[in-house]
Formats: C-alpha cells, sequence, structure tokens
C-alpha cells in the first residue's frame, strides 16, 4: 500500500457503551471505517442510532461516567487515540482532529469575543503570542467569507446571525488546519439557503486544506451533495458502508432502501410520504439477531438469531444483511414471493 | 448586516446562561432602576462607601481624643450625635467606624468567595467523589449556626478584628460554593464547553475562561446579600467582645460600652446601632433587587 493510500484515521471495532442504573446501553456497538485525505465520508442516520456518539468517541468526549469506551480503536496516523494519555489526546483535538457542532447558536461561549475564541485555540496548539493569535484569527475569519472581520472578530456571539456563527466554529476547529474535521450536522440549525454555502464553505476549504472530512447528519440531501463514501447507522452498528452514487443507485440493506423510500420524490405523484414501520430497538435491550429485523419487510427466522457481519460485495459495498450471504437460500426468496 | 444582527437576536430564549452580554447589562440596569428599592439600597451603599472613604475630612473631631469634661453630652449642635463616657465624639467615630464595618464585611466575603467560588468550580465540574467530598464539608460547615461556627474559630484563633474577619468569612464559604457549584453543572452541560473541549482546552482553561464568567451573576448576587450578614455578624462578635477591641470605633464594640449607658445616655447605643441596620438594609435590599434584575423570569 503507498503512503497516498493509507487512510488518516481508521476506527477498528469502536464500542462506547454507557452504563446507567437502567442497566447497558450499547450506543455505538463496534463499527470499522476509515477516512483518506480529502475524503469526505457521511456517517447518516436517524437520532439516537449512535452517530454522534462516534464523532465524540473519536475526540474522546464522552461524558463519564457513565460513558465509556468499551473497546476498540480510534488509530490517528499510528497512534490510538482509545489509549494515550490526556495530555496527549488534548495535543490532537483541535490541533489534528476537529469538530464542528450543530447548534451554531450555543456552541460560542455567550461572554467572550468570537476572535478571542478563534485565538485561544491558536495560542494552545502553535504557540502563538496573543497578537499574532489575533491576526490569525482574523485570517480564518475573512477565510470563512465573513465581511470586515476586523470588527467581527471584537464581537460577541450574540451579535452575529446563525449562519455566521457557524462560519466562526468553522474557523474555530480549522484555525490550526487540522488533517481530519468531523462536522456533526453542521447545516441542521441552519435556514436552507445558509445551509448550502456552509457546505461548500467546507468543501471549498477541504479542497484548500486537504483534510479529511467526517460528516454526520441525518439529511440524504447532504449526504448526496458533499459525500464520497457514506455509512449507515442503525442502532450503533454500521449495516451500510458504500460509495455515495452506489448507495443512491442501488441501496442493499433494507433500512437503506426505507430511508431513501421515505424521501419525497419530485417525479413521482406520490400521496402520501413512505415510512418504516416500526421503531428502533431500545439500547438497552438489542435483539440478539439483526437489529432491523423486527421492522424489515424481508424478515427470515434467521434474522431474529443471529446478527449478520458486514460483509464485503463483490463491487466494495459492504453491507451487513443475511440477505446477500449464502444463507439466503432461493427457497426463502421463493416464500417471500409467495407471501 | 447590523440590521441582520438585531434579526436574531430573540432566537435565543431558552438559555438562561447564554443571555448576550450588552443587551442583558440594559435588561438589568433597566429593571434595576425600575426597582425603586433597589435603588434606595445602592443610594445607602454608595453614601457609606463616600463615608467611608472620607471619614478623616467629614469628621468633626478626632474619634480617639478622650476629653472627660465633655463626657456624656446628649446630642447638640456641637456633637451631633453627643459623646460618649469617655468625651469622645460619637458622629466622629461612627464616621471612622464605617471604614471598620465596610472593611471587614468586604474582605471577608472576599475570603469567603475565593474559597467558594473555588471548591464549588471543582466540586461542579469533577463531579464523582471529588464532588461528594468538598460538599459533605460544605453540608458540615452549614450545619453550624453561623455565629457558633464563628465562636468556634474565634475561640480558636483568639479575639481580634483579623480574627472576626476569617471566623465570618469562613462560614460564607460554603454558601458560595454550593451556589457556585449549582451553576457550575448547569453550565458545564451546554454545547460550547463541549466545543472548548474540543479544541484541545485543558480543564484550568474551561474552568476559569469558559465557566467562571458565565456564573457571575449568581455570584454577585450572593456576595451583595452576604456582606450584610458578615458585617451585622462582625458587629455582634464585636459587641460580644471578641471582634475589634475598644477604643476602636468598630460598630459593635461602641454598642457594647453604651449598653452600660442606655437608660442615662441611650444615644450612645442607638446612633451605632443605626449604623448598622441602615447599611444592612441598603445591602440586603440591593441585593435583592439584584437577584430579581439577574433572573430572566422577571424579564417581561
Amino acid at each position: 500500500m503507498t503512503e497516498s493510500n493509507k487512510p488518516i484515521l481508521e476506527v477498528k471495532g469502536l464500542k462506547t457503551h454507557f452504563f446507567t442504573k437502567r442497566g447497558v446501553s450499547k450506543a455505538v456497538d463496534g463499527i470499522d471505517f476509515s477516512l483518506h485525505k480529502g475524503e469526505t465520508l457521511g456517517i447518516v442516520g436517524e437520532s439516537g442510532c449512535g452517530k454522534s456518539i462516534t464523532s465524540l468517541s473519536i475526540l474522546r468526549l464522552i461524558p463519564s461516567p457513565p460513558g465509556k469506551i468499551a473497546g476498540g480503536q480510534v488509530l490517528f496516523k499510528g497512534k490510538d487515540l482509545v489509549t494515550i494519555s490526556e495530555d496527549e489526546m488534548r495535543r490532537v483535538r483541535g490541533n489534528e482532529i476537529s469538530m464542528i457542532f450543530q447548534e451554531p447558536m450555543t456552541s460560542l461561549n455567550p461572554v467572550l469575543p468570537v476572535g478571542e475564541q478563534i485565538a485561544e485555540a491558536l495560542r494552545m496548539h502553535q504557540n502563538m503570542g496573543r497578537k499574532a493569535a489575533w491576526e490569525r484569527a482574523v485570517e480564518m475569519l475573512k477565510l470563512v467569507g465573513i465581511p470586515s472581520p476586523e470588527k467581527r472578530a471584537k464581537q460577541e456571539p450574540f451579535q452575529l446571525s446563525g449562519g455566521m456563527r457557524q462560519r466562526v466554529m468553522i474557523a474555530m476547529a480549522l484555525a490550526c488546519t487540522p488533517e481530519v474535521l468531523i462536522a456533526d450536522e453542521p447545516t441542521t440549525a441552519l435556514d436552507v439557503t445558509i445551509q448550502a454555502q456552509i457546505l461548500e464553505l467546507i468543501k471549498d476549504l477541504q479542497n484548500r486544506l486537504g483534510m479529511g472530512v467526517i460528516m454526520i447528519t441525518h439529511d440524504l440531501g447532504v449526504v448526496a451533495e458533499t459525500c464520497d463514501t457514506v455509512a449507515v447507522m442503525y442502532a450503533g452498528n454500521i449495516i451500510e458502508h458504500a460509495p455515495t452514487e452506489k448507495i443512491f443507485a442501488n441501496p442493499r440493506h433494507p433500512y437503506t432502501q426505507g430511508l431513501l423510500d421515505s424521501l419525497p420524490k419530485i417525479h413521482e405523484d406520490q400521496e402520501e410520504l413512505q415510512t418504516i414501520e416500526g421503531s428502533v430497538p431500545s439500547p438497552y435491550n438489542m435483539p440478539a439477531g439483526c437489529r432491523f429485523a423486527s421492522r424489515c419487510p424481508h424478515q427470515q427466522p434467521i434474522c431474529h438469531e443471529q446478527q449478520p457481519e458486514l460483509i464485503e460485495q463483490n463491487d466494495g459495498v459492504k453491507v451487513r444483511c443475511w440477505m446477500y450471504t449464502d444463507l439466503w437460500t432461493v427457497k426463502m426468496v421463493k416464500e417471500e414471493a409467495v407471501k | 448586516m447590523t440590521l441582520e444582527a438585531k434579526t436574531e437576536q430573540p432566537v435565543v430564549i431558552t438559555q438562561t446562561m447564554n443571555q448576550p452580554k450588552e443587551s442583558k447589562i440594559k435588561d438589568f440596569l433597566s429593571i434595576l432602576t425600575m426597582n425603586k428599592a433597589a435603588m434606595v439600597g445602592a443610594i445607602i451603599i454608595l453614601f457609606y462607601i463616600f463615608v467611608a472613604l472620607f471619614a478623616p475630612l467629614l469628621a468633626p473631631y478626632d474619634p480617639y481624643e478622650i476629653n472627660l469634661e465633655n463626657k456624656l453630652i446628649p446630642p447638640s449642635t456641637d456633637h451631633w450625635m453627643g459623646t460618649d463616657d469617655k468625651g469622645r465624639d460619637i458622629l466622629s467615630r461612627i464616621l471612622y467606624g464605617s471604614r471598620l464595618s465596610m472593611g471587614i464585611g468586604i474582605t471577608a466575603v472576599i475570603f469567603g468567595a475565593f474559597f467558594g467560588i473555588i471548591f464549588g468550580l471543582i466540586a461542579g465540574y469533577y463531579g464523582k467523589w471529588i464532588d461528594s467530598t468538598i460538599m459533605r464539608i460544605m453540608d458540615i460547615l452549614l450545619a453550624f449556626p453561623g455565629i457558633l461556627l464563628a465562636l468556634a474559630i474565634i475561640s480558636t484563633l483568639g479575639p481580634g478584628l483579623i480574627n472576626v474577619t476569617i471566623a465570618v468569612g469562613a462560614y460564607s464559604i460554603p454558601l458560595f460554593a454550593r451556589i457556585v457549584r449549582g451553576s457550575t453543572l448547569e453550565v458545564k452541560r451546554l454545547e460550547y464547553i463541549d466545543a472548548v473541549r474540543s479544541l484541545g482546552a485543558d480543564d484550568l482553561t474551561i474552568i476559569f475562561k469558559h465557566i467562571l464568567p458565565n456564573i457571575l451573576s449568581p455570584i454577585i448576587v450572593q456576595g451583595t446579600l452576604r456582606l450584610a450578614t458578615v458585617i451585622l455578624s462582625a458587629a455582634g462578635l464585636s459587641f460580644l467582645g471578641l471582634g475589634a477591641q475598644p477604643p476602636s470605633p468598630e460598630w459593635g464594640t461602641m454598642l457594647s460600652s453604651g449598653r452600660d449607658f442606655l437608660f442615662s445616655a441611650p444615644y450612645i447605643a442607638i446612633f451605632p446601632g443605626l449604623a448598622i441596620s441602615i447599611l444592612v438594609l441598603g445591602f440586603n435590599i440591593f441585593g435583592d433587587g439584584l437577584r430579581d434584575a439577574f433572573d430572566p423570569r422577571m424579564k417581561k
């Protein structure tokens, strides 16, 4: 494998569990993915499927107790972020791996000028002096497209609009030119018109800085627009992992199919939007078999007995479903056809 | 652009701690000035501060000068508040005494707030056993009636002005610790703390740069209200002979020495008593006004 082909971030069998009085909640239960330089990976799934917990686990920001990384590795440039010391981890955060949060309204300190908040990261990681850091902060504000950055830098968050705050967040995250950017629903809280601008900005900065981006979202539109590969999460697992165009053209997993079906379609005359029947199993009480089985239109006895593995298909698409294994016999398919 | 910033403002309604700063100050001042009682309190406090600062210029006589020929003169044009049993001018003594009372009060509250804030921040931020340990110790301190705790401390340290300050200040520590811990718990859950941590900030930066400035309002309210209690307790301890010692013009001490002449020359005790009561009243109503002004529920 050549150097350029080597992923910068590799997540292997990551498990994040929450130990509460009600029992153990397996919010993230053994996920694998890798991210290359310049690549954008989308992590999609509905609320509570573990996508945000995954991103927080990478930076080791899980509230503990009750949360704990119960297993697996997060390999970043040869270091396992799960095991390094807190001091080392602090040097990674914001410097080599950064994160943008969902809610620009609450993700900035309300009593500090925004320039100061950007400069803080620079002073922490790059040993910059107060003045140099401030100048760089103003530059960053300019880079993220904030007009009259010298003036804006001195303002406090409440004086900025939501879109501008998200730009400030991006400036903060990118101030130290990290190699990986985790964007946790970066556009969910924004107006549709602003959403496109922010996505465009992230893409543009990614091209300039050559970083890998993990885009966490529940919005398939965002995925289609920005991501190279997509990992679909369901109840703490990745159930399908494929290049974006393949997922949209030919979704394999019944859950992914359901997700795409539930999007309104512009060319079809639809009376009602499709939904996926049933609900996500409780994280405290996961079924032994496939976690989607009880909602799956193709369910078979084996689906309830044993959990399928994430298996790579011939065309590189990885899917966690019995339908794509040898065990799924012709007989089963026939039975289904009869039904 | 300025228009845009304005229209965006009302979006932040749900958070109490995330109030915009400048509009917060404006809101706060307008509510405070609407509150008549708080304004009276503020005027009283400012008056006392003025008196304390300019006591040497305002006092007509030397507060320590004993003049037995002039003893026990009732209030008159020469001596507005009369003279005490040693012929000292009571007005001058009260004016100078304001320095002592305010000094003790402010020092004790700063002392209590300093340790209370640190304990509260550590307990609230780190949680777990650190929190339980610190807060149980604070509970033990709180279990004593304030004056009793102060008495216990003074009986160990010995009487005197500085020891009284430490004693009444120490009793304020748990009160500050509780309030700070509660607010810290609230603020540390907010998303911007996660955001700051995701940038690689260490605990000290998070605690002192990002949490403390956002929990100042309850601390200021508590501090103002504590000033009243602390001044009263310090005067009480001096009255009992445990604080400032005669001939110091501390109001509690003056009150104590007026005790023997309560029937023949009541003014010796009445004026220091009034001085204490009015100051305590001032701090109390101002503190209440501050609390209302900081309370988001009071905003219309």
